[in-house]
């Protein structure tokens, strides 16, 4: 086994960070998921646009709550992040393609509090947050992989 | 490759069982407000709970009279609005239909910020008395598990001339049934509270005229643009959502009054 040359080490520790990342991503998905579920709206800590956010339409898509479409994205991104982090090569475009969809997303739902809804929600911005680290990351892996 | 295998599948199971133990903890009732609503209480009656299991919270909620509350009958005209698709006819309004300011809310019983609107309202139709008319139009959101049903429930009390309390009594307990495994019980038993006919609550719960008028309203909704709850209109001008406060509305109504042709001063 030859050893991991430092760029690579650096790619291993980006994907780990992106991993632990992503798991508070789905914390953040699963508790406002069970919000939305029990049909309460959570309390926001920071701003005061919690309830106007998560009582929108847009908190929904028919029966689906957004935030649990999140949450299986941030456990798909945690898992491909893991592996990618232990040499699968398969996972790495895997985890690109998967962060870049959910930073479009971001960016949406970001322009929806910002210019429809004329509110913000703490956990969005907690969400729209997580998902900016991981997109950085996803730049990063790749901008060291063309180096390398 | 293996030992990743058995933590990505542990972390799975963590997270489902977080979020079912989370949803466990929620649905848990939560305590009554300790002040219901606001303002003048001539009568007031403790309803019991109907289900054991939510029947966690000491305090009894209290079902009252509202302070100024017209329920019209169905032949009752309402206010004229000149803006957006018509809604359901008559709407539901509470003060004087040719009062000169016209607050429409577009709301759903599920939606945590209508029912802290509720109060509000509640005050300023009993402040502003005969120069303002509040109307509620349904906008049941299909991200609240019960907002459809407390919708139909209400139009259904509507048609007995008991929308009013219904509404009422829908926000009042809201902290209950929103967390209920089966919101029937406790529709039927708001239902016996202000004095419906059971039969016909239940019967009209189902039927079509009941589904025709919040259709109609939600119609009307969509025409004004409303995408979430609540959606408040003055006299046709949308009030933005940080003015959704007693303060705000106050500043909405009033403007709106201030716009009314003044009476010519005789000499």
């Amino acid at each position: 086994m030859t050893p991991d040359t430092p760029r690579a080490k650096l790619r291993k520790r980006l994907y780990a960070v992106a991993a632990t990342a992503a798991l508070l991503g789905l914390a953040d998905g699963i508790y406002l998921t069970v919000e939305h579920l029990t049909g309460r709206t959570a309390q926001c800590i920071a701003s005061s646009g919690c309830q106007d956010v998560l009582s929108s339409k847009y908190a929904a898509i028919g029966p689906v709550p957004l935030a649990a479409l999140g949450a299986l994205a941030y456990f798909t991104a945690f898992s491909t992040a893991l592996l990618a982090a232990f040499g699968h090569a398969g996972c790495r475009s895997l985890f690109a393609l998967l962060i870049g969809i959910m930073f479009v997303t971001t960016l949406w739902l970001l322009y929806l509090q910002a210019f429809v809804l004329h509110a913000f929600c703490d956990y969005c911005l907690f969400s729209a947050g997580v998902t900016t680290v991981l997109a950085g990351i996803a730049i990063a892996n790749s901008f060291l992989r063309q180096r390398s | 490759m293996r030992i990743l295998l058995p933590i990505i599948a542990a972390v799975l199971a963590i997270a489902v069982a977080a979020g079912l133990i989370l949803y466990r903890y929620r649905m848990e009732p939560e305590p009554p407000p300790a002040t219901p609503t606001p303002g003048p209480r001539p009568a007031e009656t403790a309803i019991a709970t109907p289900l054991s299991i939510e029947t966690a919270s000491a305090t009894p909620i209290v079902a009252s009279t509202p302070a100024v509350s017209t329920t019209p009958v169905a032949a009752t005209p309402g206010p004229t609005f000149k803006y957006g698709r018509p809604g359901a006819e008559p709407p539901h309004f509470r003060g004087d239909a040719s009062a000169p300011v016209v607050l429409e809310e577009f709301g759903d019983f599920q939606c945590p910020p209508c029912a802290l609107l509720w109060p509000i309202l509640e005050k300023l139709e009993h402040d502003y008395e005969k120069r303002l008319v509040v109307v509620f139009r349904e906008h049941p959101l299909k991200a609240h598990r019960y907002a459809r049903d407390s919708a139909w429930a209400a139009e259904a009390a509507g048609l007995q001339g008991k929308f009013w309390e219904m509404h009422d009594a829908l926000y009042r307990n809201r902290a209950v049934w929103t967390v209920a495994d089966y919101i029937g019980p406790y529709l039927n038993e708001y239902a016996a509270q202000v004095g419906l006919d059971l039969e016909r609550f239940k019967t009209d719960m189902a039927g079509e005229e009941v589904a025709k008028r919040i259709a109609t309203d939600q119609d009307r909704g969509q025409s004004l643009g409303v995408d979430r709850t609540p959606f408040v209109f003055v006299n046709g001008e949308k009030v933005p959502v940080t003015d959704f406060n007693e303060k705000g509305l106050r500043a909405a109504i009033d403007k709106a009054l201030s716009a009314q042709p003044q009476p010519e001063l005789s000499r």
